[in-house]
């Protein structure tokens, strides 16, 4: 049994007894942490949900910690379920049946409908999940970070411009990235995309819950609170590349204004969780917007750890 | 707070009309009416303040002061959702359905005009437009007539630094970019629960932080106005864009109170 299984046992056992509830019938509770399509998938160009700037993107590694998942009843406050281990999850390599963070038996058989979990930044209380590399463990507890990504964009036609008068374009088919951030966020009243808040228990079986870890937050054109009407668009990453090496980092990301590279014609960052005046503060932003619920839900509660 | 968690499917493609969202309260209005709900209908005063200042250093040392600052607001939807959003919040606890102009400047209070809300209500978040809502049933955005000149907002000023000046002017568009969405949404605000007194929804806009961020560096070097006029900052270029994104990053500040 590794470490976050036997945790996350014994948080079962210690929960049970306040878990049990009303003695209208109990069920059990399996938390899942999933990936969004768009992290093991990429994204393609074209489409309602692609990149409408023509880009391609690939992700080689998507790190994320998440945990500190949380429910309770607004019909019974004394109530709760809480499972506080945080778990640093490797989310390209996920076992195939998902990554099991919590469970509870002997829960009352009804809505629990204020649902929560943490996106937080690492530290050395974080549980290695099963298909995290020791070495990626080692390097989200050293940077703190509460997600890393690292992948690729692509385009046959693709430029980078820089914002000018005359505009500079370059040839720039292939970008890099590798990016660490502290964006630890907090998620809570989680509904599905559609139906009731939170999850239901049913009697004699097993609630399946996941939090959902999106991979495109930071292609959307706003940041969005329910329902993602939105467009993606990457351009704005290509042409942070300052010094045309083809790798964009953070720095450089920090070193271009928000209004070089977002006509306001297009985006909007109101909601954002942060100010916004660089293209690096709004890859922050979007990254305080990953934690979803049940695949599309949202969890329109959002606060900075 | 469920209700607020139900978007419907025309929601989710995009088709929300916001005229749903008045009908939704004027029929929960007149069903408080009849006195089945427990709730009634509340007066909301809507009242406007701007700045106190009127000069501020921007981020890149230039000392900038407005001589104007006209900026429309509304219209203005209050939820009981943790975010406001077309869908998160398919009917208002309270609304400013139409919009009017602050003077900016002054930081005393302006009557912008009357909403209505619904007692018993907590209103968390809030979603407002600039003057130049889009709704569903429009192909573009629509000025309302409160706009100044149809902008959103129209800011004159002059910028110094040493013995150099830029007098500016700038007319700001700052609108939804999807059609059935408000300008500015997810905006969160102290949760306050509506009683059945009379309440006041005061509207404060502070220009200094739009434009504390403009680069008037770059402004120094493009090509000078003729003479006697002033440097239209005009859409599309870097500074417009650093305002119309700094109108929705730093929204007007929104206190609902008895």
């Amino acid at each position: 049994m590794n470490k976050w299984t036997c945790t996350f046992g014994l948080v079962s056992l210690a929960l049970a007894p306040i878990a049990c509830g009303d003695g209208a019938g109990t069920g059990s509770v399996q938390v899942f942490v999933e990936a969004e399509d768009t992290i093991p998938e990429g994204l393609s160009p074209g489409g309602d949900e692609g990149i409408a700037d023509g880009w391609t993107v690939t992700y080689d590694r998507f790190l994320v910690v998440t945990g500190n998942f949380r429910a309770s009843r607004s019909d019974a406050p004394d109530e709760a379920l809480e499972a506080p281990e945080i778990h640093v999850i490797d989310m390209l390599n996920l076992p195939a049946g998902g990554l099991v963070i919590a469970e509870f038996d002997g829960v009352a058989a009804t809505r629990w409908d204020r649902v929560g979990y943490d996106i937080p930044n690492a530290d050395a209380s974080a549980l290695q999940a099963e298909g995290l590399s020791d070495a990626d463990y080692a390097m989200m507890v050293a940077g703190g970070y509460s997600l890393y990504v690292e992948g690729r964009l692509t385009k046959a036609d693709g430029e980078s411009c820089l914002r000018g008068d005359p505009m500079e374009c370059a040839t720039a088919t292939e970008l890099h990235f590798a990016w660490g951030l502290q964006a630890g966020t907090s998620f809570d009243l989680c509904a599905p995309e559609s139906g009731d808040a939170g999850f239901a228990v049913p009697t004699g079986a097993t609630a399946q819950v996941k939090p959902t870890i999106h991979g495109d937050h930071w292609f959307f054109t706003n940041v969005t609170q329910g329902a993602e009407i939105t467009e993606r668009r990457a351009q704005w990453i290509a042409d942070c590349d300052l010094d045309r090496d083809g790798e964009v980092t953070l720095d450089e990301l920090g070193m271009v204004s928000a209004a070089e590279v977002f006509p306001a014609s297009i985006y909007n960052i109101s909601g954002a969780l942060i100010p916004v005046t660089t293209a690096r503060d709004y890859l922050e932003a979007q990254a305080r917007t990953l934690g979803d619920f049940q695949g599309e839900g949202e969890c329109p509660e959002r606060r900075i750890l | 707070m469920d209700r607020d968690h139900h978007a419907s499917q025309d929601v989710r493609r995009g088709r929300w009309h916001r005229g749903g969202r008045r009908l939704a309260l004027a029929l929960a209005l007149a069903l408080a009416a009849c006195g089945d709900t427990g709730q009634a209908r509340v007066a909301l005063e809507v009242v406007g303040r701007g700045a106190s200042l009127s000069t501020i250093t921007s981020l890149d040392g230039w000392e900038v002061t407005l001589s104007e600052a006209e900026v429309a607001v509304g219209p203005i939807y209050l939820c009981a959702s943790a975010a406001a959003s077309a869908d998160l919040c398919p009917s208002s606890v309270a609304e400013f359905a139409d919009a009017a102009v602050i003077d900016a400047l002054d930081p005393g209070a302006q009557a912008l005009g009357e909403g209505e809300a619904l007692s018993g209500e907590t209103v968390r978040s809030l979603m407002l437009d600039y003057g130049i809502p889009w709704l569903t049933t429009q192909s573009r955005p629509q000025p309302t007539p409160a706009a100044p000149g149809g902008h959103s907002a129209r800011l004159v000023g002059r910028a110094v630094q040493g013995d150099q000046a830029i007098d500016f002017i700038a007319e700001v568009d700052v609108v939804a970019v999807i059609r059935g969405t408000a300008a500015l949404e997810g905006i969160a605000i102290s949760a306050t629960t509506i009683s059945e007194g009379d309440h006041t929804l005061e509207v404060v806009v502070d220009p200094l932080r739009w434009i504390q961020i403009v680069d008037y560096d770059a402004l120094a070097a493009m090509p000078p106005p003729p003479p006697g006029e002033p440097l239209v900052i005009a859409e599309g270029s870097t500074a417009y864009n650093a305002l119309a994104l700094a109108m929705t990053g730093a929204p007007p500040q929104i206190i609902l109170h008895e």
